[in-house]
């Protein structure tokens, strides 16, 4: 049995406890606590450790998929997380282009550390999942990857679209995912 | 009725000065925000309150699980010293950073002297 762990980042309201929860097959773990900064304007709780659920792929391919909190303060949880991490899938709102910004210093956190990781000499594989793509305006695949920093077109992360809430949906981007996993 | 920082502040700047072995504390938000701290040089506020709040979530969370009931506290030991979180009210994480020398019975008995002092405060 082949165990690949999964990261799942991104900004506040990407939908990542979201993706975990669907994502659950047998009990999910989840730390959400009521939030009181400027994240209570999206929705009212906020994930302040991480959530936990796994899914057999295959008979003998499981995926342990970790979501992180999406507030910069919370830094500490995602360098633990990424430490025993094969991937990392970076959720951006497709409809929120002043959080681009924010997805983008989180990659730039997730790339920098991920190369010294103490075990891992390879840094981490990271697949982009759009999501809420289908809200008004939102904003065009190309320009996000140009948001996130990814300007040439054949250099980029594999980018797939996701609606967390749908459970074909996120099998369908952790498959397509888990094929770039440094499995060793 | 508005929260007292100014208030919190003093309680824990009297705590941190007047209790032996104290070398920090910090009252914090359940989702990992500053309400008040008075911590060592070189500690980040925000990154502390972030942490507390996700090792007092995870606590919480092992509490249920692992049907170990409503947790009181969680305590850190380390070789330099302890780091306990308190929950302090429905609102508020109180953490408390001591040196190695710290008597635990002591530190306790001052935490909860302390608690019963914030919950006042925060209402």
């Amino acid at each position: 049995m082949t165990v690949i762990r999964v990261i799942v980042a991104g900004t506040v309201g990407a939908g990542k406890s979201t993706f975990v929860q669907t994502v659950g097959e047998m009990g999910v773990v989840c730390t959400d606590r009521l939030a009181t900064d400027e994240t209570a304007l999206l929705k009212p709780t906020t994930t302040v450790a991480f959530d936990f659920s796994r899914v057999h792929l295959s008979p003998d391919l499981s995926l342990h998929v970790y979501g992180t909190p999406g507030q910069y303060r919370f830094n500490f949880m995602w360098e633990i997380l990424m430490q025993q991490a094969q991937l990392c899938l970076l959720l951006v709102a497709a409809h929120r282009p002043q959080d681009f910004e924010s997805a983008r210093k989180i990659l730039a956190f997730i790339q920098q550390r991920s190369a010294s990781r103490a075990n891992c000499a390879a840094p981490l594989p990271i697949v982009v999942g759009l999501t809420h793509t289908d809200c008004p305006n939102v904003s065009m695949p190309a320009a996000v990857m140009a948001a996130l920093g990814y300007s040439n077109p054949y250099h980029q992360p594999p980018l797939v679209t996701v609606n967390p809430h749908d459970k074909a949906s996120v099998l369908q981007a952790l498959t397509v995912s888990s094929g770039l996993a440094s499995v060793s | 009725m508005a929260i007292n920082t100014e208030k919190l502040s003093y309680i824990l700047q009297t705590f941190v000065s007047t209790t032996a072995d104290i070398q920090g504390a910090a009252i914090v938000t359940p989702d990992g925000l500053p309400l008040a701290a008075n911590l060592p040089g070189g500690m980040d506020e925000e990154r502390v309150s972030a942490m507390s709040a996700a090792m007092l979530s995870l606590g919480e969370r092992i509490g249920v699980e692992l049907a170990r009931g409503t947790i009181d506290r969680i305590a850190v030991e380390g070789t330099d010293g302890f780091s306990v979180l308190t929950s302090c009210g429905a609102d508020a994480v109180f953490l408390v950073l001591a040196n190695k020398a710290a008597k635990q019975g002591v530190l306790m008995l001052e935490i909860k002297r302390a608690v019963s002092e914030l919950k006042l405060v925060l209402g």
